[in-house]
């Protein structure tokens, strides 16, 4: 779930829903299934390990993201990956966002989307 | 009747400070502060003056409330095991003779309480085998030097839970002590400790 009082309309794309370095690292779940966060380190060079950390821990504490503990090859990682795709998550912020806006607005906020079903 | 009880726990509490940790300057440094600054608002509101006792005995349950509250908060996430790290937990917990507990999360954590240690998942992904076992060793000197409920109960009455009770120095030399000092050294790096650089250098000077 996205947290309504942390929608920013002003920001570039989905920065209006998430910070910039969720952002980031979202992308990246997205691009390939399945990473550590050693990769994520990697391909995000300039955030620290513990920015990362601190962002990891709160996208899978929110649901977005979905870790699994890996122990083998005798090393102990965690994988990550995204759980919904990119399509799924816009779906879901939609309904959110509309729901909120019809409690206030009622059926103007129906009408107004109508314009869009052509 | 109960001022004068309440100066004898608060006695009691300042000795067993004292002949526990020796660590007398501080606890009149803390101790100091806390009864200028009872002292003053005293004084500005001009109440009689035995409430200063009663005063100190709040400032002091206030501490104890945030004490627990964030030991409650640390060790809340700490699982007994985790699935698929159990032999590699249990392998530690044998060696060093205390249960250890994994905590969920990327952060890097470690820290001993209440007789276990406790890892996070994000350490023991950051370090190696040999560097994990450095850390380990050192919160096993913490769990098998640290003071028991009711001293460590008495020293929070005392207001001075903030101040570390245990010697860093000590345990590092332990730990340098079973898993080498160079391990423990790169443990310290990787982990990016504040005051790790003074640590790592205590510990090539100590000889």
């Amino acid at each position: 779930m996205v947290k309504l009082e942390r929608i920013s309309l002003r920001n570039e794309g989905l920065k209006k829903f998430f910070s910039p370095n969720e952002v980031r690292i979202l992308g990246l779940l997205w691009e390939k299934e399945r990473v550590t966060s050693g990769q994520i380190q990697k391909q995000c060079g300039d955030l620290s390990l513990a920015c990362i950390a601190g962002t990891l821990d709160r996208l899978v504490k929110s649901g977005f993201v979905n870790r699994t503990l890996d122990a083998s090859e005798s090393r102990v990682r965690y994988l990550y990956a995204p759980t919904c795709t990119q399509q799924e998550l816009g779906t879901k912020i939609s309904e959110q966002v509309v729901d909120c806006l019809v409690d206030t607005f009622g059926t103007a906020v129906v009408s107004s989307i109508g314009r869009f079903r052509r | 009747m109960l001022p004068f009880l309440a100066i004898l726990v608060i006695a009691a509490s300042f000795l067993s400070v004292f002949l526990v940790w020796k660590r007398f300057e501080l606890l009149i440094a803390g101790q100091a502060a806390a009864a200028s600054a009872i002292v003053v608002g005293i004084v500005s509101m001009s109440c009689p003056m035995f409430q200063w006792i009663w005063a100190y005995l709040g400032v002091v349950s206030f501490g104890l409330l945030t004490v627990s509250i964030v030991r409650y908060c640390l060790t809340r996430e700490g699982q007994p095991n985790h699935a698929g790290l159990s032999s590699y937990i249990a392998t530690l917990e044998v060696q060093f003779c205390i249960p250890i507990r994994v905590i969920d999360t990327q952060r890097i954590r470690a820290f001993a309480h209440r007789r276990a240690a406790y890892l996070s998942v994000g350490l023991l992904e950051r370090l190696d085998k040999d560097e994990v076992t450095a850390v380990v060793a050192h919160e096993a000197y913490h769990v098998k030097h640290s003071p028991s409920k009711l001293v460590s109960s008495l020293a929070a009455l005392s207001s001075l839970t903030f101040v570390p009770y245990n010697d860093e120095h000590l345990a590092d030399q332990y730990a340098a002590d079973i898993a080498g000092k160079d391990t423990l050294a790169r443990a310290l790096r990787k982990l990016e400790i504040a005051g790790g650089e003074q640590r790592i250098e205590d510990l090539v000077t100590s000889g």
